[in-house]
């Protein structure tokens, strides 16, 4: 069954911010879904149309088997939300227990939940403190454990990794394997590909409101496959099985070229070597190699970019003409996104 | 239930954080007791042992409850509670609403199955709850002191406490959906005291209009009476000059009462701070013996005039306010302001995307 079933969902901010334009989603029951995009893409406006918090100018679907936003759906999730802050007045465990009482969890229930999710956290000791004392980190401790205090079949986490120091993200993502452990199912929002890339069985990449890919990491980078040769003295075009395979330069080395040819069996690659050995070539090194996630993520926005302006388009602004577009066969080696390789 | 109770107890720890609350009762508290230090005898007052003697305010004058009842009136309603501690009530609760609709903060609320018109009210009707706190220690207090110092229990007094509460929430209403508008805790709290402001200047006038309204037809009714006594006893020589007389003083009152009934419709779409206030007062001088509010000397000098005596004037305008200044007019309308206020607050608060 799906936990979460999203179709066709559109959003227009007031002042005609178009969010979301047509982004569909679906998440299995018992894994973590990775929501990937640049910042800006408009994934905590989807996040938030799950949680109520804003209103979608269209969806259809449902979430764990209902209608979006009904009171029965919102008492079985947990939510984080991005920039979150508690308030000051409140120790942990108060925050815990606060947040436990607003989804109708009893009092007794409450109490013993409270105590198993800070030791969960880590947060037993500084279960007491005001939020006000805590590092980053220790916030985003108890924003998940607050996340979880309802037991909820679906957890959404607004990028819980954000300000975290590496350590504690290493800890928040065994936090994540564990909440799916426990039969839930983890929908993380996050601009931080690797570290989802980590934990994610699927993920779907979103940007500028529409949704580019969707699938598991493996589906989205299959067709990916490719192996690299890097050769001295080859020519500008190598004939390959492939068709002819241009061979891009590197600066490090006079006369170094890297072939990298779209295959995965190694058996198509053994005529480019002789063929490159036939010329007089040397041939440094043959790597298998496959696009990462960042890779995949990279071109699928690039790509986006090269058609339409970055940043969310003004719904009544027309499309950008030709030359004030970035021009789309840029090289783009840095990306202009953020993300943490 | 439970969530009522959460919203509750985090609206306690709220307020007990901000020491701002604390002090605002400890200061009733303290108001109080100063009062209870004053001693009233035979001879005149004493403050804490420190003896003035006083020709008038003594127990052979007025009873020592008197004494206590009418530093309450002056002093407990028409200064403290009516303006200085709400004042302190609006300041410690004006940041409910923003830091409610703050964004970081609201999100988690909103996430939880507790619906949005309920999330709001309730957290609302907390910050009321605390200022009715306050209230009600300042009230209970002040019968203690009424009892003990003056000898006489009133309980007709705790009807100074739903009251004030139900003046505070005129107030805390249009606080509440400036908060919603603008977000901005000073901001919503200076535009509740320009509020405040407006409504004592617009109540203020309505009751100017009255006093030369009510005083015009007195003085119609004075000197018909006057023309018909003379007509009675045959003497008709002033008759002439009386019935000029009558004449522009009919015009002036047409005037008047063409000047004051736009007036009291738009305070009676408005919520009356004021005029709940002087509800109140009119209130205990039926159920705990209080004495009527004197009206200032310059007003009725104002107005007076030779054929109206002051008495008279003042009974008329007490009976004035108490025929048709009622709890329906002076609360119930005042509420109806505040529901569509609430209102306004609960769909923007509703429609909107955080
Ligand atoms: N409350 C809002 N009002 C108007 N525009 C908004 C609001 N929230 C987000 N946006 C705009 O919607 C777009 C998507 O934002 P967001 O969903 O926060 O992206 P992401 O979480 O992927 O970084 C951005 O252009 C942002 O400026
Ligand atoms: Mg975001």
């Amino acid at each position: 069954m799906l936990a979460i079933d999203l179709h066709d969902v559109t959003k227009t901010y007031r002042g005609r911010v178009q969010a979301l334009r047509g982004v569909s989603l679906a998440v299995n029951e018992g894994e973590i879904f990775g929501l990937l995009g640049p910042n800006g893409a408009g994934k905590s406006t989807l996040v938030k149309i799950i949680m109520t918090v804003v209103r979608p100018t269209t969806i259809r679907g449902t979430v764990l088997g209902e209608p979006v936003g009904t009171q029965r759906v919102l008492e079985r999730i947990g939510y984080l939300p991005e920039h979150h802050r508690f308030p000051q007045y409140l120790t942990g465990r108060q925050v815990v227990d606060f947040f436990g009482a607003l989804c109708k969890v009893p009092r007794d229930a409450r109490r013993r939940r409270v105590e198993e999710l800070l030791d969960l956290v880590g947060m037993r000791d500084w279960g007491d403190r005001r939020v006000t004392t805590y590092s980053k980190g220790m916030q985003q401790r108890i924003g998940i454990a607050a996340a979880l205090v309802n037991d909820p079949r679906l957890v959404v986490l607004d990028e819980p990794t954000d300000g975290v120091d590496p350590v504690g993200r290493r800890e928040i993502r065994d936090m994540l394997l564990r909440i799916r452990g426990e039969g839930r199912t983890v929908l993380v929002n996050s601009h931080l590909l690797s570290e989802v890339e980590m934990v994610a069985n699927r993920v779907a990449i979103i940007n500028q409101g529409r949704t580019l890919a969707q699938g598991t990491i493996e589906e989205l980078t299959r067709d990916s496959h490719r192996y690299e040769i890097d050769a001295v003295g080859g020519p500008e075009r190598l004939h390959t099985v492939a068709g002819p395979v241009a061979g891009a330069e590197s600066g490090d080395q006079p006369g170094l070229r890297t072939y990298s040819i779209p295959t995965r069996e190694p058996t198509d690659v053994q005529p480019a070597i002789d063929s490159l050995r036939a010329m007089g070539a040397v041939v440094v090194r043959v790597e298998r190699a496959r696009e990462t996630l960042e890779d995949l993520f990279v071109r699928s926005v690039v790509d986006e970019r090269g058609r339409a302006m970055p940043g969310a388009a003004r719904a009544a602004a027309p499309e950008p003409p030709i030359a004030a577009a970035p021009p789309a066969a840029a090289p783009a080696r840095r990306p202009p996104t953020e993300f943490n390789p | 239930m439970t969530q009522t109770l959460a919203i509750f107890l985090d609206a306690y720890r709220d307020l007990n954080s901000r020491k701002l609350f604390w002090l605002a009762v400890a200061i009733s508290g303290l108001v109080v007791v100063i009062v209870g230090l004053l001693g009233i005898d035979e001879a005149g007052v004493s403050v804490a042992g420190f003896r003035f003697d006083s020709k008038f305010v003594n127990t052979l004058f007025f009873p020592a409850s008197t004494f206590y009842k009418l530093i309450f009136q002056s002093l407990g309603i028409n200064i403290w509670l009516t303006w200085l501690a709400a004042i302190l009530a609006l300041i410690s609760t004006a940041s409910v609403v923003p830091e409610l609709i703050a964004s970081g903060s609201i999100d988690m609320m909103l996430s939880k199955p507790i619906s949005r018109g309920r999330l709001f009210l309730t957290r609302w009707v907390t910050g009321l709850f605390f200022a009715g706190i306050q209230t009600l220690v300042f009230v209970t207090a002040s019968f203690l002191v009424i009892g003990i110092r003056g000898g006489t229990w009133e309980p007709g007094l705790f009807i100074a406490v739903p009251v004030v509460i139900i003046f505070f929430s005129y107030l805390y209403c249009f606080c509440a959906l400036m908060g919603v508008l603008t977000r901005s805790t000073v901001a919503s709290l200076l535009l509740t005291l320009v509020f405040w402001l407006v409504l004592f200047g617009v109540q203020k006038a309505e009751q100017f209009l009255n006093l030369g309204r009510i005083a015009s037809q007195m003085e119609v009714a004075a000197i018909e009476k006057a023309i018909a006594t003379r007509l009675e006893k045959n003497a008709d020589a002033d008759v002439e000059r009386l019935e000029g007389e009558l004449a522009q003083e009919r015009i002036a009152a047409g005037k008047w009462a063409s000047g004051y009934w736009p007036a009291y419709a738009i305070v009676t779409l408005l919520p009356k701070t004021n005029e709940t206030t002087e509800w109140l007062e009119r209130q205990l001088v039926e159920n705990a013996s209080f004495r009527r509010p004197p009206k200032e000397d310059d007003e009725l000098r104002f107005f007076g005039s030779s054929r109206v005596k002051k008495k008279d004037f003042e009974e008329a305008i007490y009976e004035d306010a108490e025929s048709r200044k009622g709890a329906l007019w002076a609360i119930g309308t005042s509420l109806a302001f505040e529901a569509v206020m609430l209102g306004g607050c609960v769909w923007l608060f509703r429609r909107r995307d955080f």
